[in-house]
């Protein structure tokens, strides 16, 4: 199964994350655990612990939420979490290019040297993963008791002016995208738009989202009261990200207050709503193939910070606020698993019945496969991306339609094959030192253009060889392709061809039911040259599913 | 009796030694025919073997005729000279045999005339090849056979051979299909479709962007309206948000994963067991350990009240493959299975390592192609695998273009 998913990796610091835990470990009790979960620990070292996270735990990135999670699952009281009301407004106006925002404020923060970095951490990769490099969420801590009077979030014009943070003198906006390292990295994000995103007091900007806060109201180790803003594109995004720093900030003690947003609506942000979910009282049986008794289920969720109650036939799960990857009742499934570990479920291997069979195309394949073995052929296997420089020039071919990759990592590697042979002449290229005669075949597939396919292009399974000896092997490739007509059970015939990568007068047309479907022959010795082999090469080519719908 | 084989003259043909064994065909078909009477040329046929050349020798004998379509017994001789004579030179008494009937021997082909001229000259001369002739004869006793070294190198021979990846490839389809699984295979362009949006994977998922992907720059046509309406509907209600246009464009595939959702929205009947290996193709820094196309093994069990017992069960069984009885499971994450799970199998010297992944597909996934019952899905780390059975640290060997290498793997 595909990884298909970006790991991120984070490096926490091992005396903070300890600290948060409350709890002397020993590195190999921190691996236990950790591993426990879906993260793994990459290394300890005596300051530092990496771990790989996975995508969807959000609340795991920050150390914070790291040693919550740890906490529960060693059975340690959780912290309540509380939400208090600020009584401050933010004045939201209509923002086209970045609409929605969620904001908070933390009091009473005790600043030290890790803080700021862990907060620096978490920031930067919460913008970088589902933040999706701040298109969708971008994040901004501010000192609150540098904000004078009132707060407005709102679109303004380019030749507006702040301090940005790092600088000394006033900028206006389109300078900053022009001048500064983040503004020249996400300026694209709002360059298009007519008004660009502020955060105003009565001083002025004091925050330009998604791209730079203010030296104004920079974090300092004097801070003491933090505003959180938080912007972006995806309404409910902005505030499940917030949910993520309220987390954080009240696992290290400080105390949270909520802000009032109003623009056309009224809203109350964060947003700390516990998420209640109801689910069958089987539904875990039939889920997980096991029993688990109520106390169990209350037990090993509670571990990974659920509370649970029971009703008459349902259970009801409330979930924490800052588990954001929680979509249903599945989640739950597999939280209840992970409590109990994956190890302690007994594998059982199903009655369901039914007939293996390989793939027709693999099981004829299989079959060319022998038959070229005993005819003394080596079989090598090829990548089916390659360029048109190999395909077509060298092999005095016209270049034809083929499948071409827009973003290439790679010169050698532009487009699919159309067909095998160019791979067996440059095969060849590579071992001009090793004896002679060499004798090589391929099986495998190229991809052609098809305007009647819905993927504009088919697989065709081919076969193709090459003798490259002293000597004319004219006679044998026609007799090797008799035999694997034979074994495709199909009848075949010849026809001279006329065919640039081979002598004119040494090459055959193989025709199946009025089709040509390959081709063989002595190859053009300046194909050769082309290829540096410098000893005859007798070669063909036929595909292998001629019939594909028989 | 070696001295009567040294001056034997004649030997049997391959026939000769055929007829010596089963009868002359004239013998044969006397004896059916003694035995049932009269019979149908068409019947002969089946019964008597080489019954042309029984029915010329027979009538050129006088021993039967044919009349209205049937062969008849005329008489039956007291023996077979020709027999006689075949054994009494096979045993090296061909001095008992009259030259008439070592002439009709000749004229039928059953025996063959030994050339001895040349050979007289090889007389106590050493030779170096055994000919075919001196063995006939019994000559090879009047000459010397050229000694050989057993220990000194021989020239260079190559067989022909299967690539060892493909040789790997092949035992692990033979181990999934003695389990029930069936191939199935998929384009290699894909359309993102299949790949991503069909598996829930958000259209501004970060495994989606253009260093994950190759892009062919067109756009593929979905035939399937009903799958793409119900996935639009799944993406827009969770996700908040769907590219229509990503999920038309066309790609090539990233993992095999593409297969099972494609056979799932296929699929009519349960129970369903499919696997699928391929290639598949991701960008990325080329060098030891990474290559932008390598295979995938990829698998799926649908059917009624699977659950995650049976997910682990599968993964035990499928551990087996690396050689592994022990197997460890870890939580883990994919977009489109919920509870998902990694593999670890423990092999010889390295200890446990990570086999696969694994999982129950989501319902986001299941319910969109329209299948109703859980799915379990699991993939394997097939590159891993050949590296370890092919004892090579460069993933490039797989597709390796050393021929020297692959003639002495």
């Amino acid at each position: 199964m595909a990884k298909g998913e970006i790991m991120p990796a984070v490096t926490f610091n091992k005396m903070d994350l300890l600290n948060l835990i409350g709890k002397k470990l020993k590195d190999e009790e921190i691996e236990e655990i950790v591993n426990s979960f879906k993260s793994n620990v990459e290394e300890i070292t005596n300051e530092e612990i990496k771990v790989e996270l996975t995508a969807d735990r959000i609340d795991m990135f920050t150390v914070e939420g790291f040693a919550r999670a740890i906490k529960g699952l060693m059975g340690i009281k959780l912290n309540e979490i509380k939400i208090h009301d600020s009584k401050i407004t933010v004045f939201k106006e209509d923002v086209p290019v970045r609409p929605f925002i969620a904001c908070a404020i933390v009091k009473n923060i005790k600043m030290n040297d890790l803080l700021i970095k862990s907060l620096m951490n978490a920031q930067e990769i919460l913008h970088e993963t589902i933040g999706r490099k701040r298109k969708r969420v971008a994040i901004g801590l501010h000192d609150f008791d540098k904000i004078r009077g009132k707060i407005f979030y709102k679109g303004v014009s380019r030749n507006e002016k702040f301090i940005p943070l790092g600088e000394k003198e006033e900028m206006s906006l389109i300078d900053v995208l022009a001048k500064t390292e983040k503004g020249k990295k996400y300026g694209n994000l709002i360059i298009e738009a007519n008004k660009w995103p502020v955060f105003m007091d009565e001083e002025g900007i004091f925050s330009f989202p998604p791209i730079l806060n203010s030296e104004r109201t920079k974090i300092t180790e004097n801070t003491k009261n933090i505003f959180i803003d938080v912007t972006g594109t995806d309404k409910d995004l902005v505030k499940k990200i917030l949910n993520i720093l309220i987390l954080s900030f009240s696992e290290r003690g400080c105390k949270i207050e909520g802000v009032k947003i109003k623009g056309k609506r009224e809203e109350y942000t964060p947003e700390w709503v516990e998420k209640s979910l109801e689910i069958e009282k089987d539904y875990f049986t039939k889920i997980l193939g096991k029993e688990f008794k109520e106390s169990e289920i209350e037990k090993l969720l509670k571990r990974m910070g659920y509370k649970t109650f029971f009703e008459k036939d349902k259970i009801i799960v409330l979930v924490p606020p800052y588990r954001i990857d929680v979509f249903s009742k599945i989640d739950i499934a597999e939280d209840l698993a992970i409590a109990f570990g994956y190890n302690n479920f007994e594998p059982e291997l199903p009655n369901v019945f039914t007939i293996g069979e390989i793939h027709p195309i693999e099981k004829i394949s299989d079959e060319i496969r022998e038959v070229l073995v005993g005819f003394g052929f080596q079989e090598i296997v090829r990548p089916a991306l390659t360029n048109s420089e190999k395909q077509f020039r060298k092999m005095l071919v016209e270049e034809k339609e083929t499948i071409r990759i827009e973003n290439p990592v790679s010169e050698s590697y532009t487009q699919l094959r159309v067909w095998l042979l160019p791979d067996l002449m440059e095969f060849l290229s590579k071992n001009t030192k090793e004896p002679y005669p060499q004798k090589i075949f391929e099986i495998g597939d190229v991809v052609l253009p098809d305007k009647n396919e819905e993927t504009l292009s088919k697989n065709v399974r081919k076969v193709a060889l090459a003798v490259a000896s002293s000597g004319s092997y004219f006679a044998e490739v026609k007799r090797i392709a008799l035999e694997i007509a034979k074994r495709l059970n199909i009848e075949i015939s010849f026809e001279d061809y006329k065919h640039p990568s081979f002598i004119d007068g040494r090459c055959g047309k193989i025709i199946h039911e009025k089709k040509e479907i390959g081709f063989f022959g002595e190859i053009n010795p300046e194909v050769l040259e082309n290829f540096k082999v410098y000893i005859p090469v007798a070669a063909l080519e036929m595909e292998l599913n001629p019939n594909p719908r028989e | 009796m070696w001295e009567f084989i040294y001056f034997m003259q004649y030997f049997l043909t391959q026939e000769g030694e055929k007829y010596l064994q089963i009868g002359l065909p004239e013998k044969r078909l006397v004896e059916y025919l003694e035995k049932n009477g009269s019979v149908e040329i068409e019947i002969a046929e089946k019964e008597i073997e080489d019954l042309s050349i029984a029915l010329l020798w027979a009538k050129k004998k006088g021993l039967v005729e044919i009349k209205f379509n049937k062969i008849v017994l005329l008489k039956k001789p007291e023996s077979f000279p020709e027999e006689e004579a075949l054994r009494k030179i096979k045993e090296g008494r061909e001095s008992e045999v009259s030259d008439d009937l070592i002439k009709i021997l000749l004229q039928r082909n059953l025996i063959e005339k030994i050339k001895y001229e040349h050979l007289e000259e090889l007389k106590g001369k050493e030779i170096s090849v055994l000919s075919s002739e001196l063995i006939k004869s019994g000559f090879w006793r009047e000459v010397k056979i050229k000694k050989y070294s057993a220990d000194i190198p021989p020239a260079e021979v190559f067989s022909g051979k299967i690539h060892p990846y493909v040789k790997i490839i092949k035992e692990v389809k033979e181990f999934l299909i003695s389990l029930g699984f069936k191939e199935a295979k998929g384009p290699l362009v894909e359309i993102n479709f299949w790949n991503c949006d069909a598996l829930f994977m958000p259209s501004d998922h970060p495994a989606r962007e253009i260093h994950d992907i190759f892009f062919v720059g067109k756009e593929g046509k979905i035939k399937e309206k009903e799958i793409w309406e119900n996935v639009k509907k799944v993406h827009e209600s969770k996700w908040g948000y769907w590219d229509e246009k990503l999920a038309r464009k066309l790609i090539l595939r990233s993992h095999c994963t593409a297969i099972s959702a494609r056979e799932l929205a296929k699929c009519k009947e349960l129970p369903v067991k499919i696997f699928a290996i391929d290639r598949v193709f991701r960008p990325d820094t080329i060098d030891a350990k990474h290559f932008i196309e390598f295979e995938q093994c990829e698998g799926i069990v649908a059917d009624e009240n699977l659950n995650f017992r049976h997910l682990l069960g599968y993964l035990k069984e499928i551990a087996k493959i690396f050689g592994s009885k022990e197997v460890k499971f870890k939580p883990s994450y994919f977009p489109f299975t919920e509870p998902s799970v990694e593999m670890y199998v423990k092999i010889e010297k390295l200890g446990w390592i990570e086999a696969g992944g694994a999982g129950i597909f989501r319902e986001e996934v299941t319910n969109p192609l329209g299948i109703k019952v859980p799915v379990l899905a699991w993939g394997l780390g097939l590159g891993r695998l050949a590296m370890l059975k092919m004892n090579i640290d460069d993933i490039r060997y797989l597709y390796s273009d050393d021929l020297k290498w692959l003639r002495e793997k």
